[in-house]
């Protein structure tokens, strides 16, 4: 197991090295460079192309891209074009709040979405299940703009349950755990809709199984067919799905966190990218691909321990 | 049956959750007709100014920077402004007051300024204000390589500080807008010991001034919070209150999402919002405990043509576009009502402003309109498109999307289509619009510019060397930049009346542009906000005058 761990590991700086030139070539080919952005649209060229000068953006792009790779195996990711911080403070000023968001979205997205999934699975057919996957669909399929607009109109303006944009702090304070519950959820929908849809359907497939009929034939408890026959057999499935969502939770974080305000790393980048703020794009996306990368690493190590019967070499 | 009502219900209340939601309340077009006020639009006070509270502002983003030479940014010039002070302020009427100097005196040939400056003015820091700070500032300015906007005071050739409250500018030549530059959201005065303290982190962690509000703190991507300085006591003569400021502190929320600023600011947790979305606007002035002030921001919005790109290198070709625009209906339908028909690219209450522009600028006649593209050889095509030589009129249309260009090209491709004239509307996002706009291959583009005195937008657009941008006309007229030049230079200020009179006439002879539209600015105010009054910047300035009332 440990020598699994190590070799993904290994692979981690490679991924990294393909993210950084894949976003060194892109943002050389979106419109709009940051000299012409810092110089403010209607600048002489000739101050344009004093900051370009001055920001080495008139060197042929390897030669960019090589002084640039340079400085960040010495650990250092650049300054911002455009505030002038170390990219680095900023991306590590960002990057606990993507974390506390991202992990409350995790904690709750199995917690609603396996008992949604048990139950419509349960009640298989009836009302129940159809509302529940009309619910899913809905979850889906509508833009996380729109839902973030939602749940921000009805529980924080309407009801004022929550505060409706802002960082309020840590999620181990009263107030910080009321600022992330509307972000946290609305970047959750995606996810629990989509893994109470698997539920259901893992768990039909289960219920379909001879043992478990044997189960039901001597008398237990629907209860406990379903729970220790059923869900113990379709968690596998689940799991794989969890995973893959909670990395893309991280995806979703930029326009959540861009429509609640939320100081994390997802809208770091939106900034960046709407200033080209080069240095903090790639600051910003490296560790957003570390991120993806460690989180999927974690989900495979979990499977060995939900599931006996896989082993890594 | 009973299943399927139960599940239509559910189907009903989700889409009423999402259309409450989503929807901006549409208003009718037009609905709200405002008399365009003139600018530094006041909503009126209730009574005696109250000191106390903290006011809170939503920004759509981080200011970048607080150091002013190296940065362009709106939101960093709102900052810088509340927390420093210049040498002189634009008032609301346009003219130029003492701040920071008491006096100044400009030499007969226009190249000596000498500024008496006032006496008792401190820092935050605690350091005395003097002569040594000024030629600081504006040195430092002049020497950063990758400063943005040194350009605007490069005519300067030394700075002489004969003693402490003394300042005497000589300039390479004579600068008629140097006072302009003075006053200008970068030219605010900086500590010389702060700035050399923090180095690099000058305007990042640090920054230090003389203006009405201390900096405090900034949480990047979160919030500024400014504090009272209760030192302040010299007040330029343009705002009510000699100071200090009546509120106790500001603290400016970012907030990105324009969605999210209206609903935390109608929900009462913000003070001020600006620019508040034209579609959102009746809805929230209907809304009790909070109102919107509309203001005259010296904007226009117009289309643009590349004169050098056929058929539009033909006058009677973008003149006849001219005759065929219905402004009326574009400021009900593409701007929600919140404007004025623009006929020139100065706003009537810019100074300088060229009266004879009423008679000479072209109104909605589509008979003229036809007649002059009959004339240019444009006949009726097949579909209702003129046709020359086998090709149709088209006009390539640039826009910045999201921003009331979409809507206003949408309508345009109505009107010029009754003309025969098809619109092929493209749209950008902001930067890779700017970036294309300056390439040579753009033909009709539409965007808004929006300038505090003449020069800004008659010498920057229409003077032959400042192509590519923001002259991307591609004009280049030698007597119009004999004007300008003259502008600039002439100590006869009659002279230079006439010069910006010549221009607005002449640009409007060869349709260079197709003014469109004379925005209104939006301000969102909770009702507890009183003596808001809105510059000619745009802002309310150093904001010494707003009070909250308890």
């Amino acid at each position: 197991m440990t020598q699994y761990v190590l070799r993904r590991l290994v692979v981690l700086p490679i991924v990294l090295f393909g993210v950084s030139v894949l976003v060194f070539m892109v943002l050389h080919l979106v419109p709009g460079n940051p000299a012409q952005v810092i110089a403010g649209p209607d600048a002489p060229p000739e101050t344009v192309a004093q900051i370009e000068r001055e920001l080495g953006l008139d060197r042929p792009l390897p030669e960019q891209y090589a002084r640039y790779i340079g400085r960040v195996l010495q650990g250092d990711l650049g300054r911002s074009l455009r505030s002038r911080r170390p990219v680095l403070d900023d991306v590590m000023d960002a990057l606990p709040n993507t974390l506390q968001l991202t992990l409350v979205a995790a904690i709750i997205t199995p917690l609603i979405a396996i008992p949604l999934g048990v139950i419509a699975a349960a009640r298989r057919g009836t009302r129940v299940d159809r509302g529940l996957m009309l619910l899913s669909m809905l979850g889906i399929t509508v833009p996380v703009f729109a839902i973030a607009l939602g749940f921000m109109w009805s529980f924080g303006y309407q009801l004022r349950w929550f505060p409706i944009s802002g960082y309020g702090g840590p999620i181990w304070t009263f107030d910080g755990l009321r600022s992330v519950a509307l972000p946290a959820l609305t970047l959750a929908v995606g996810a629990v809709a989509a893994l109470a849809r698997l539920t259901r359907s893992a768990m039909l497939e289960v219920l379909n199984q001879d043992f478990v009929r044997t189960a039901r034939a001597k008398g237990l408890r629907e209860r406990v067919v379903l729970a220790r026959h059923g869900l113990a057999n379709a968690l596998l499935p689940v799991i794989t799905v969890l995973g893959l969502q909670i990395a893309l939770l991280l995806s979703g974080a930029f326009v959540t966190e861009t429509v609640f305000a939320w100081p994390g790393v997802g809208r770091l980048a939106v900034f960046a990218i709407q200033g080209r703020d080069f240095p903090l794009v790639q600051g910003t996306v490296l560790v957003i691909a570390v991120l993806f990368v460690l989180v999927n690493l974690v989900v495979d190590v979990m499977y060995a321990y939900v599931d006996p019967r896989i082993h890594y070499q | 049956m009973r299943r399927r009502g139960a599940f239509r219900a559910a189907a009903l209340v989700l889409t009423c959750w999402f259309l409450a939601a989503c929807a901006p309340a549409a208003p009718a077009p037009g609905a709200t007709a405002p008399a365009a006020p003139a600018p530094g639009a006041t909503a009126q006070s209730a009574g005696q100014a109250q000191r106390g509270g903290t006011l809170i502002v939503a920004f759509n983003a981080d200011p970048e920077t607080l150091d002013p030479h190296v940065t362009t940014a709106l939101l960093a010039s709102r900052v810088l402004g509340l927390i420093h002070n210049n040498l002189l302020v634009r008032d609301f009427d346009g003219s130029f007051k003492p701040e920071l100097a008491e006096k100044w005196d400009v030499s007969p040939d226009g190249k000596t300024y000498t500024f008496t400056l006032k006496k008792g003015v401190k820092f935050h820091s605690g350091k005395d204000f003097t002569s040594a700070d000024v030629k600081y500032t504006f040195e430092r300015w002049l020497s950063i390589d990758k400063s943005p906007t040194s350009f605007s005071i490069k005519p300067i050739d030394h700075i002489d500080t004969p003693d402490p409250s003394t300042v005497v500018f000589t300039l390479k030549q004579p600068y008629n807008i140097f006072l302009d530059q003075l006053a200008g959201a970068w030219a605010v005065i900086l500590n010389k010991d702060s700035v050399d303290k923090a180095g690099t982190d000058y305007g990042v962690t640090a920054a230090d001034g003389t203006g009405p509000y201390k900096f405090v703190s900034w949480t990047r991507n979160q919030k500024i919070v400014l504090a009272r300085n209760d030192a302040y006591n010299w007040n330029s003569s343009i705002f009510q209150n000699p100071g200090p400021a009546y509120v106790d502190g500001i603290e400016i929320r970012i907030i990105p999402e324009e969605n999210t600023r209206v609903a935390e600011f109608q929900a009462g947790n913000i003070h001020l919002v600006q620019d508040v979305p034209l579609g959102d606007v009746d809805r929230l002035s209907n809304t009790p405990g909070v109102s919107i002030v509309k203001y005259d921001q010296l904007q226009t919005d117009y289309l643009g043509f590349n004169i050098s790109k056929p058929p539009f290198d033909d006058v009677r070709v973008r003149q006849a576009v001219n005759y065929a625009i219905n402004r009326d209906e574009i400021v009900a339908g593409a701007n929600f009502g919140l404007g004025t028909a623009a006929r020139t690219m100065l706003t009537p209450s810019t100074p300088n402003y060229w009266p004879g522009s009423d008679q000479a600028a072209p109104t909605f006649d589509l008979a003229r309109a036809n007649s002059l593209l009959d004339q240019a050889g444009w006949t009726m095509g097949s579909g209702g498109i003129r046709e020359k030589n086998g090709q149709q009129l088209v006009l390539p249309l640039w826009v910045i999307n999201p921003g009331s260009a979409v809507l206003q090209a949408q309508i345009l491709e109505q009107q010029l289509g009754k003309a025969g004239i098809k619109v092929d509307t493209k749209q950008f996002e902001q930067t890779a619009w700017f970036a294309a706009a300056r390439s040579g291959e753009q033909v009709g583009f539409i965007v808004g510019i929006f300038f505090e005195n003449p020069d800004g937008i008659l010498y920057f657009y229409f003077y032959s060397k400042q192509q590519p941008a923001p002259n991307r006309f591609s004009y280049a007229d030698p007597q119009v930049d004999q004007w300008l030049e003259d502008s600039r230079v002439n100590p006869d200020q009659a002279a230079v009346t006439q010069d910006y009179a010549n221009v607005q006439k002449k640009v409007i002879e060869d349709s260079v542009t197709a003014p469109l539209v004379h925005e209104l600015g939006t301000l969102g105010k909770a009702d507890a906000v009183q003596d808001v009054k809105v510059h000619p910047s745009r802002w309310m300035y150093r904001m010494t005058d707003v009070w909250l009332k308890k």
